[in-house]
């Protein structure tokens, strides 16, 4: 049954405090698995005593069945949490999916589980213990079996996850198109009004504009991502000199992306580009001034993430520029484009409107963005999707 | 008090002290060790300026009330305003970049005079600094011959050549040139008609901040 030498396993069921969280391996007694087994019998460790499943006393699962408590375990009450409701929840999930043919019968002797129990301190309903363990392991059991989830699942799921407790996605803009909405004035009172104005969507961008960064420093990139914590932000920089050192900077104040000039030194330009990735931020070409971006897109050994064009370019040169770039980049056309053009922007390949005044100064700025968003097609990711578990 | 632009910069040579560390504690330590002396500009680098906001300009001037301090603000876009925000925030010169669209460094340099301060033109990565100056309608108070950071480490060839010409070309400014300069090499820029001499880490970085912008000062013959 097992190709590899062990399988995993994961599932979260139930609500708070009970919540059940299940991480399981299943392998064989030969392999690293029935070592592993053996090693946490022998060398419990103080508060996670690791303990046999019993479907009742006296009568431990097959396969056997080793519970890991993953919450130090510091009084009476958590103990028999986990030696009650727990232990035996465990124990029925794994026999029910053996009655169940998941795992085969004949292979239970060669086969042992390690099932990592979390139980919450303040989990205090046994009823809920109970069928939350229960349900999470027979899942998880199943998912290891089944090899659940399989890549495709994991790469279609990525960009639209959000972890619960942060809030936000780390957005690397793998769905555009997007519009970036640029903040150009240098006084942070009504880049706070604007930024509030905004609706909340997935597919606005902020763009932090030169004279802001001078102005106030590049802290204010935390700044914006406090009051938008969800959204991308792009830190324009306009690096013409230091590379590394300004990206680093901008990439340490949380910025997304950082913005350089293409009229930078080419050396200046790679070295900026390197420190982008090594801070985990994309870096976005500006091109202004620049009479040929392509030349210079070629000259450079290391390609920008995102080149940033002014005005509506035609078909040929976005063509150009993402071949220059190994069609691995995002081409963003600036220049306080309109909404009735937003068609033809879009047509010419671009993948990132870039608007400023046109929206910022208008007087109606939510609705100003939601005609942008409504003319560009952008949609929440997920919105109509009903989820339970992934 | 606040010199007028007439009166900044009237004596060259000038040694100025440039600040690309993006840590205002550590400049703070090393603008108080620095000799009171007419003779230093305090340049307040990009990445300085980028990390804190152009509010480091004032507090360098906090510091060292009579100094000229410079904004290198190397100003791509938006001349006009980055131009007023570096004025206000108590710059005597500030610094653009002379590969900005030709209204841009226009704009800028204007609202330089407005706001009574010098305008610079950084040539970094320019290849042809006569020809942009020609065409600009309004011409900078100071060019600044310069390498970028990032060329030092592998191109080693000073570039000062057209000192003169750069002059004649703004109608009588100062040029400063800047490029990791040392000691040693401070006699040959003077003679090269430079006005004011950029020095960075040689200074910023030395264990003896106080002697080594002395030594410098002190070969440049204004000690």
């Amino acid at each position: 049954m097992v190709d590899s030498d062990f399988l995993v396993g994961e599932a979260l069921v139930g609500e708070e405090p009970e919540i059940a969280h299940i991480d399981l391996v299943v392998g064989s007694k030969k392999g690293h698995i029935g070592q592993a087994f053996a090693n946490a019998l022998a060398q419990p460790k103080m508060g996670h005593t690791p303990i046999l499943a019993v479907v009742r006393p006296n009568l431990p699962v097959k396969p056997a069945t080793l519970i890991v408590p993953k919450v130090t375990i510091r009084d009476l009450e958590g103990a028999e949490l986990i030696f009650g409701p727990a232990q035996s929840a465990v124990a029925k999930a794994v026999s029910d999916e053996v009655e169940k043919g998941t795992i085969p019968m004949e292979s239970v002797e060669d086969l042992v589980i390690i099932v990592s129990v979390f139980i919450h301190p303040r989990g205090k309903d046994y009823q809920r213990v109970y069928r939350y363990n229960y349900a999470a392991t027979r899942l998880a059991l199943r998912r290891a079996i089944e090899g659940f989830p399989g890549i495709e699942t994991v790469l279609e799921e990525k960009p639209k996850s959000a972890h619960e407790m942060i809030g936000f996605r780390i957005n690397n803009l793998e769905q555009p198109p997007y519009l970036g909405v640029e903040l150009e004035f240098d006084d942070w009172r009504r880049i706070e009004g604007i930024l509030k104005a905004l609706p909340r969507k997935d597919g606005i961008i902020i763009k932090a504009g030169a004279p802001l960064i001078k102005r106030y420093g590049v802290e204010v990139c935390q700044k914006i991502h406090q009051i938008r914590p969800e959204s991308v932000l792009i830190a324009d920089m306009k690096t013409l000199d230091t590379g590394n050192l300004e990206a680093r900077m901008a990439g340490d104040a949380t910025a997304d992306v950082i913005a350089y000039s293409g009229l930078a030194p080419f050396k200046t330009q790679e070295r900026f580009i390197e420190e982008c990735h090594k801070v985990g931020a994309m870096a976005y070409m500006d091109t202004i001034n620049l009479p040929d971006p392509v030349e210079v897109i070629n000259q450079v050994s290391e390609k920008p993430d995102i080149v940033e064009l002014q005005g509506i370019p035609d078909q040929e040169l976005v063509r150009r520029i993402k071949k220059a770039c190994g069609d691995d980049v995002l081409v963003a056309v600036a220049g306080n484009i309109e909404v009735p053009n937003v068609d033809e922007a879009l047509a010419s390949g671009a993948d990132i409107l870039v608007v400023g005044r046109v929206m910022t100064c208008d007087k109606d700025i939510n609705g100003t963005a939601r005609a942008y968003l409504h003319e560009m097609g952008i949609y929440e990711v997920d919105q109509f999707r009903i989820m339970t578990d992934f | 008090m606040k010199k007028s632009k007439n009166d900044i910069l009237k004596n060259p040579p000038y040694l100025e002290v440039a600040f690309d560390i993006p840590d205002w504690r550590r400049v703070e330590g090393i603008i108080r060790a620095l000799p009171n002396r007419d003779a230093i500009v305090i340049e307040a680098g990009t990445p300085l300026i980028k990390r804190y906001g152009v509010e480091v300009v004032e507090k360098i001037h906090q510091m060292k009330p009579g100094s000229v301090v410079l904004a290198d603000l190397k100003t791509l876009s938006s001349g006009k305003r980055e131009a007023r925000m570096a004025g206000e925030a108590t710059a005597d010169v500030v610094a653009f970049s002379g590969l900005a669209p030709l209204k841009t460094q226009e704009e800028f340099i204007e609202e330089c005079h407005r706001v009574g301060a010098l305008a610079l033109l950084d040539t970094i990565n320019l290849h042809d600094p006569i020809d942009v100056l020609n065409q600009l309608s309004v011409k900078p108070d100071i060019v600044e011959i310069h390498r970028a950071i990032d060329l030092e480490l592998t191109d080693a060839e000073h570039q000062w050549g057209n000192i003169a010409e750069i002059k004649e070309a703004i109608g009588g400014g100062l040029v400063t040139v800047a490029g990791g300069i040392k000691v040693p090499r401070v006699k040959e820029a003077l003679a090269s008609k430079a006005d004011i001499l950029v020095v960075g880490r040689a200074i910023t970085c030395a264990k003896d901040v106080n002697g080594a912008a002395k030594e410098f000062l002190h070969e440049m013959g204004v000690d």
